[in-house]
């Protein structure tokens, strides 16, 4: 975007009126073929400029010949004796500009035009000869040189205020891309994989918002994109109402960025929101009351618009995977829950109390994400031990205990050569050692266990005793509580126990009540003895 | 009237065309020392430097405006490397109000200067 012409053509003209001055003559600037004549101080100080530019017989013989002026390029015309007419056009940037330079004569004197011309301005001319008098005027013979002197300064008018236009495009272009960068820079910080959408959105606005200048953004996800985004972004004030904002967005026709002008919000930007050749939204951001969205600020847009569409199908493809990977350890999970009908859902309801337990303890977000997934998968394991030994009603003997003991193992040998779920292995592996060094594989004690599995323990624990087995009915919750409250120390790490108790059970009993077998009560009622051998209380 | 400077002529074009864009009077200067002699010969509201400059960077030229009692009052905005910090102590003794980082918003950039000095200027109708 550069100055506008009229604007280059005004102060081109303004330059030549105070030079031409200089040198006694009037500068009239011609546009689309025609004079334009300036307005002159009514003052008889002015009186050679009210002479020239307002008495009828030089603007009529003017605007008569003044096409041949003009292109006569320097060559002066005699409008009558002593007036003289010189037109000059540049071309500078493939702009024309013209202009005629009224000249004076001493012969203006010695012949009848001043009197003509006094009173066709409406001066005194005896005021006027008077003040003449004073002056040494040209001869005519001098006037070609005074010509060429016009028309030189008149291409350096040109020159000078086309070369200023050129660098003031160039300063606004190199503060344009600025903008660009900086936006570019603070969307592509955002980018990371995983990361947040709702915060990498909320951020790519302000900077659009910042740098563009709009006063609100609104960002409309299609019905592909909401399986990441469940809504609409707005942002800003007095953003249109979801309605105007979808018709705004069907005017666009998909474009990649293009500006519309509304009735009731002026004129608004619009681009495309694109991801793996599909699409996924649109934004559409406007509020600048008066100002026209000119490229620059639809090239932002669309640079933004651009990003979101890379995060949104970034964060398709992570969902994915990330459900997949769920999905994988769900069926594993399931696989083992259905050798014993009253386990079933053991996995589940561990993994959500393992969750809410960590996030109660105030374990970063990674860290909760890690302990579900550990609750789910901890009793992988198991699907090595046959079912004769794991559903059995009656008491375990030695070599049955041992091959129920080596679960935790198991389990992380069938876990441990997938990467990314390495942090999730302490929780597999030492979810059956206790606080006091009694527990098994390693007889770890205090924390030696890792915080993890000190977390899946004692959620592991408290499921085995909320729920029915094969070889006992589930206990009332205030039993349950008793009994881990008693076990504090001795199996669980006590500063864990107390806000395990003080958790919100509501999930949980929803989980366990749709889980329940259906002949819970046939459960043979045998709680002093514990499957996995030792302490009376820790089931598997 | 905003002292501009830069040692990188083109963040000074920039930045000087978007502030006398903004209707601001601009003096420019590429190096800390250039800046302290410009701050001698006129009256400048606000500095906006660079940090990492030849012979006198940034942070000494706004401790040394800092403890000039003619200039100490003089607010200066830093144009700052991504990641680059300063703590609020080392801030507020340099007389830095903000640190900004490149690549910057010019935009953005006169929007700032704009609210620091109507925050001087109410500052000083108060006082």
């Amino acid at each position: 975007m550069s100055t506008p012409a009229t604007d280059m053509n005004e102060a081109i003209d303004m330059i030549m009126a105070g030079e031409v001055e200089c040198i006694g003559a009037s500068w009239i600037s011609v546009l689309d073929g025609s004079p334009r004549w300036p307005g002159i101080e009514g003052s008889i100080a002015n009186w050679r400029q009210r002479l020239l530019v307002e008495s009828k017989p030089i603007r009529n013989e003017l605007e008569q010949r003044v096409e041949e002026i003009v292109s006569g390029q320097g060559r002066t015309v005699e409008l009558m004796p002593g007036i003289w007419a010189v037109g000059s056009t540049h071309v500078e940037n493939h702009q024309e500009h013209s202009g005629i330079a009224l000249l004076v004569s001493g012969e203006l004197l010695e012949h009848g035009s001043l009197s003509m011309l006094c009173n066709a301005a409406m001066l005194d001319e005896t005021l006027v000869r008077n003040l003449a008098d004073s002056i040494d005027f040209p001869d005519g013979g001098s006037i070609p040189a005074m010509a060429e002197l016009v028309r030189r300064l008149h291409r350096g008018a040109v020159e000078r205020i086309r070369s200023r236009d050129a660098q003031i495009s160039v300063d606004r272009r190199l503060s344009d891309s600025y903008e660009e960068l900086h936006l570019l820079n603070s969307l592509i910080d955002g980018l990371v994989l995983g990361g947040d959408t709702e915060e990498f959105l909320r951020k790519a606005c302000d900077e659009l918002a910042a740098t563009a200048g709009y006063r609100w953004i609104a960002l409309l996800v299609d019905s592909t994109g909401s399986s990441i985004l469940g809504d609409n972004v707005l942002h800003g004030d007095e953003v249109p109402t979801r309605g105007e904002l979808r018709r705004i967005a069907d005017l666009s026709g998909g474009a990649v960025a293009t500006s519309i002008d509304t009735r009731t919000h002026g004129e608004v930007g619009v681009a495309a929101i694109r991801g793996g050749g599909r699409s996924l939204g649109t934004l559409v951001a406007g509020g600048r009351p008066g100002e026209p969205i000119g490229s620059v600020e639809l090239t932002l847009l669309a640079s933004a618009a651009g990003h979101v569409g890379v995060f949104l199908r970034n964060a398709m493809l992570y969902a994915d995977l990330d459900s997949m990977f769920l999905g994988t350890l769900q069926s594993m999970v399931a696989a083992i829950d259905a050798k014993d009908p009253y386990t079933r859902g053991h996995s589940q309801r561990v993994a959500v109390l393992s969750r809410d337990l960590a996030a109660s303890i105030g374990l970063p977000d990674a860290f909760v994400r890690n302990a579900h997934l550990a609750g789910l998968v901890h009793d992988i394991g198991k699907i090595g031990v046959p079912e004769s030994v794991l559903c059995k009603a009656g008491r375990l003997d030695e070599e049955e205990f041992a091959l129920i003991r080596q679960h935790p193992q198991t389990g992380y040998r069938i876990l441990k050569d997938i990467p990314q779920i390495r942090d999730l292995l302490p929780g597999v592996l030492c979810h059956h050692e206790a606080w006091n060094g009694s527990g098994y594989p390693a007889g770890l004690s205090g924390e030696e266990i890792p915080l993890l599995a000190r977390i899946v323990a004692i959620c592991d624990s408290f499921d085995a005793m909320s729920s029915s087995r094969t070889y006992r009915k589930a206990l009332p919750r205030e039993e349950v509580f008793e009994e881990i409250r008693s076990c504090a120390d001795r199996l669980y790490d006590p500063r864990i126990v107390p806000v395990f108790l003080d958790m919100d059970f509501t999930e949980y009993d929803r989980l366990l009540e749709r889980d329940a077998p259906i002949s819970a009560v046939g459960a043979v009622e045998r709680i002093e003895v514990d499957r996995d051998g030792d302490s009376p209380r820790r089931a598997a | 009237m905003i002292l501009v400077v830069d040692d990188e002529a083109h963040i000074v074009r920039v930045v000087a065309f978007k502030l006398r864009s903004a209707g601001f009077e601009v003096i420019e200067a590429f190096d800390g020392e250039e800046a302290w002699d410009r701050l001698e010969e006129s009256r400048v509201d606000l500095v906006l430097t660079d940090r990492q400059m030849p012979i006198l960077d940034g942070i000494e030229l706004a401790r040394r405006i800092a403890s000039n009692p003619r200039t100490t009052n003089l607010p200066v905005i830093m144009l700052t490397a991504r990641g680059f910090r300063l703590t609020p102590s080392e801030l507020s003794d340099a007389g830095i109000v903000e640190m900004i980082d490149k690549p910057f918003s010019p935009r953005g950039l006169v929007e700032r200067i704009e609210e620091v000095l109507a925050d001087r200027n109410a500052g000083e109708a108060a006082a």
